[in-house]
């Protein structure tokens, strides 16, 4: 990975760097962010939004771009640049659109689960009448009560981070190791989420 | 039963098993629910993991804005682009030439945190000050971790061990300037068998606002040419 052939990270280094595990993964997720901050700048001249709307959805777009990058759905068609300027610049017109007409929060609609997507019509159908927004709610509190690690493992898991990559940033022997202490995890949360 | 559930969301069964898990998720209760359970403890940890790093990107907008950046109104009137053409041409010279490149932070970042959260410690729980320091440096507590180093050095001030951990941990107290004296004194010492004290300064220049890019290099170019302790990492930082 060549670090120092521009001033700025190359999408490759970027793509790369998102995928990969902890402290390069973070930081390059760091300097995206700083890369190409000066959309919300952009956005507040050309959209007549505040600072902090513009920075709000800035953030989110490039959270949208990562996990975008995380799960394959960027396939590299267009450069990161613009792809993250298209995912930003439709957020900002949704947002005005919907303060236009008093509905706010539009970017704090509920995502449903990647993986129920790709399920047959009929268990999608099902698997989406168990996602339930009390219940997510519910264990958005359970889950901060699990210990530092769990909670570690859990988030990452979340994130699409693979057992083979948790084991490498939580420091577990294995991929198999990591997916047992994981499930565990698991099953604390769901004695948490009854009692 | 969640390791099943688990094995079906990561494409780990059979297609066999795939459709006798869908066929039965239909009619079984117990299995709708732990389910239930899975997806949305998953959605509820990726809003929680999102929240967490919306906060550090926040920390990061904080960090940015703080940086001296060019305000103004925008002047409509055009005779002042002319002006306003030199001016940029000027201060992109300028910002250009003695602005380093965003990776070269990175990676020193990377170094840092890879190398310097966790310092090796003897395992034989032995009371000398030296390992007292080490272990008060893992537990993060930096400041009284370089207490100790700093009273190792007064009793013998030519400790490389003790003036090596002092510069670590004053750059990790992001004391930068103090880090560079230590370093300095590390690499002036030419007895040492693997000296980084060289490589050490330039990791710490690249971590200092503004950046002094150019000393960096200079120091990177020696620790190649005099082979000494961190070439590898100086080879693949002058690349």
């Amino acid at each position: 990975m060549n670090f120092f052939s521009r001033g700025t990270l190359s999408d490759e280094t970027i793509l790369s760097g998102i995928v990969s595990d902890g402290i390069l993964q973070r930081n390059t997720e760091n300097k995206l962010y700083e890369q190409y901050f000066y959309f919300i700048k952009d956005a507040t001249f050309k959209h007549k939004i505040l600072d902090d709307e513009a920075a709000s959805l800035y953030t989110d777009s490039v959270l949208a771009f990562i996990e975008n990058v995380r799960s394959n759905r960027f396939q590299g068609n267009s450069a990161v640049k613009t792809y993250l300027y298209q995912i930003f610049s439709n957020k900002c017109v949704d947002f005005i659109r919907k303060t236009a007409t008093n509905k706010m929060s539009v970017h704090e609609t509920e995502s449903m689960d990647d993986s129920v997507f790709m399920m047959p019509d009929d268990t999608k159908n099902i698997l989406q009448k168990l996602i339930s927004e009390n219940e997510v709610t519910i264990l958005n509190v359970k889950v901060k009560q699990l210990g530092e690690k769990c909670q570690q493992m859990v988030l990452a898991w979340s994130e699409g981070f693979t057992d083979n990559q948790i084991a490498q940033e939580l420091g577990y022997q294995s991929a198999n190791v990591a997916k047992n202490s994981r499930l565990r995890c698991l099953d604390k949360l769901r004695e948490l989420y009854k009692s | 039963m969640l390791e099943k559930i688990d094995k079906y969301f990561n494409n780990e069964l059979s297609l066999s098993e795939r459709q006798g898990f869908e066929i039965q998720l239909v009619k079984d209760k117990e299995l709708k629910e732990n389910v239930s359970f899975y997806l949305n403890t998953r959605t509820a940890a990726k809003q929680l993991a999102d929240d967490k790093r919306r906060g550090e990107f926040e920390e990061l907008r904080k960090k940015i804005s703080l940086k001296p950046q060019e305000s103004g109104k925008i002047k409509p009137m055009i005779w002042l682009s002319g002006l306003a053409a030199s001016i940029v041409l000027v201060v992109g010279f300028w910002w250009f030439s003695r602005t380093p490149d965003l990776a070269t932070d990175v990676l020193a970042d990377t170094y840092i945190q890879e190398n310097f959260q966790n310092l090796p410690v003897k395992m034989d729980a032995s009371a000398d000050s030296l390992q007292m320091g080490l272990r008060l440096f893992n537990e993060q507590k930096l400041s009284e971790a370089q207490i100790v180093f700093e009273n190792i050095l007064k009793r013998k001030y030519s400790d490389s061990e003790a003036t090596k951990y002092a510069g670590i941990t004053a750059l990790r107290l992001k004391n930068y300037n103090e880090a560079i004296q230590y370093f300095k004194l590390l690499a002036s010492q030419k007895d040492l068998f693997a000296n980084p004290g060289k490589f050490y300064q330039a990791i710490t220049l690249l971590q200092q606002s503004p950046i002094n890019k150019k000393e960096a290099e200079v120091l990177l170019k020696e620790v190649i040419d005099d082979d000494l302790e961190g070439k590898e990492e100086a080879l693949k930082m002058l690349k």
